[in-house]
């Protein structure tokens, strides 16, 4: 069965020479037969007549052989394909009609999907992101800490702020980049390791840590000719210096494409008090922007 | 003579496959091989031949390659390829069947079925 499908297929893509060679076989035993009838004595042009009469009708042999080696329905289908091509030639509003149609329902089917695809189906690029909500309203950020502190619905939540762009001096070189400061709990939650060094440890994001940052894998490479010493390299943020302990795998940039740094965001805890009875213009000024969340349900259970 | 007698196409093929089986040879050849064998009780059509050759070909059953025949023409050539082989040894069992379990009925002398 698969040796016919092959031959069928060897048979079709070398159409031509399939046709040449039968042409020329089929000659051949024509001539091989007017040489034998000759040979009896019969005039050449006789002999042509018998043979081409005995023979009977070359085209109908060559169907039956094409027929022999299943390419028929090749030859069918091509037929089949330019007597529709014709018909619909001749009526062109109803083909232009029939195309709108389904150009319509086409188009719009796939929208559809891709839209259902990219926010439902496709599970996120993180680990264990069936765990993981996405909660995209916009918090005051002192509530961190309340919300660090209940930890029954969620096993861990994380904020982070709305993208700044900030610059980065490297090499004597300043350069804006796009950042985005983010809870100490923002790579567990996610659950996504660092390929080198570490993601931020709880505290520091306190008053008063030590300022750090984590940069991307193309920020590494572009900007630290991929060192593997860039560990530990203070680097000016927005005139800040701030330690390099982590470098993310290439390919993570959350939340958008073009993250480059992530910074701890700047929290005071003395401000929790005032989170419920005052006015947002009291939080630290990193903050007027809003925080939005995620958190990550603990353990359902195997 | 009596009349050319009608071929199933099974049974050309088998013809066929036993003509490739004394050594290549092109299409008209087989041919030839065929009526001489039978000292010319079978005229094959000449159509016939080459739908049943490129059948053939297309199973597996025989392979093939240009050559000059012994008029010094170009000609296609045939040969068996073990599958051919194979299958002509399995044409010929049943076709010995066939022919004794027919023979067996024709030669029936009595009405009475053998138990």
């Amino acid at each position: 069965m698969i040796k016919r499908l092959r031959d069928s297929l060897r048979t079709l893509l070398g159409r031509d020479r399939f046709e040449r060679e039968m042409a020329a076989e089929l000659e051949a035993h024509l001539e091989h037969l007017v040489d034998d009838l000759m040979a009896q004595g019969i005039s050449r042009r006789e002999a042509l007549r018998r043979a081409r009469a005995s023979f009977g009708s070359v085209d109908g042999v060559k169907e039956e052989a094409r027929a022999a080696r299943g390419v028929r329905w090749a030859d069918e289908l091509r037929g089949d394909l330019r007597y529709a091509f014709r018909a619909l030639k001749h009526s062109l509003a109803y083909t232009a009609v029939a195309v709108l149609t389904l150009a319509l329902g086409i188009g719009a089917n796939t929208t559809i999907f891709s839209v259902v695809n990219g926010v439902l189906i496709k599970p996120l690029p993180f680990p264990e992101s069936s765990r993981l909500v996405h909660v995209t309203r916009d918090y005051p950020l002192g509530s961190l800490w309340i919300y660090r502190a209940d930890g029954s619905s969620y096993s861990a939540v994380a904020a982070y702020a709305y993208w700044s762009e900030v610059n980065i001096f490297t090499a004597d070189e300043p350069e804006r980049i796009r950042g985005r400061r983010v809870s100490t709990e923002f790579f567990t939650v996610l659950a996504v390791e660092p390929a080198l060094g570490r993601a931020l440890r709880a505290g520091e994001d306190a008053p008063g840590a030590v300022p750090v940052a984590v940069i991307s894998d193309g920020l590494w490479r572009r900007r630290f000719g991929a060192d593997p010493a860039v560990i530990g390299r203070s680097v000016p943020v927005d005139g800040t210096p701030r330690d390099i302990v982590g470098v993310m795998p290439p390919g993570f940039a959350f939340p958008v494409a073009g993250t480059e740094i992530w910074l701890p965001v700047a929290l005071d805890p003395k401000l929790q008090a005032t989170v419920w009875g005052g006015n947002g213009a009291t939080l630290s000024a990193g903050s007027s922007q809003g925080s939005r969340w995620l958190g990550r349900m603990p353990s359902i259970g195997p | 003579m009596a009349p050319t007698p009608e071929l199933l196409q099974g049974t050309l093929d088998m013809l066929i496959l036993k003509a490739v089986s004394l050594g290549p040879m092109h299409g008209y050849g087989l041919l030839l091989r065929i009526q001489q064998f039978s000292r010319d009780t079978l005229q094959i059509h000449q159509g016939s031949l080459y739908p049943a050759v490129y059948r053939l070909e297309h199973q597996g059953l025989l392979a093939s390659e240009w050559g000059t025949s012994e008029h010094n023409r170009r000609a296609k050539f045939y040969q068996l390829t073990p599958a051919g082989r194979r299958r002509l040894k399995d044409e010929r069992e049943s076709w010995a069947r066939l022919v004794e379990a027919i023979g067996a009925v024709l030669g029936a002398t009595t009405a009475e079925v053998p138990t």
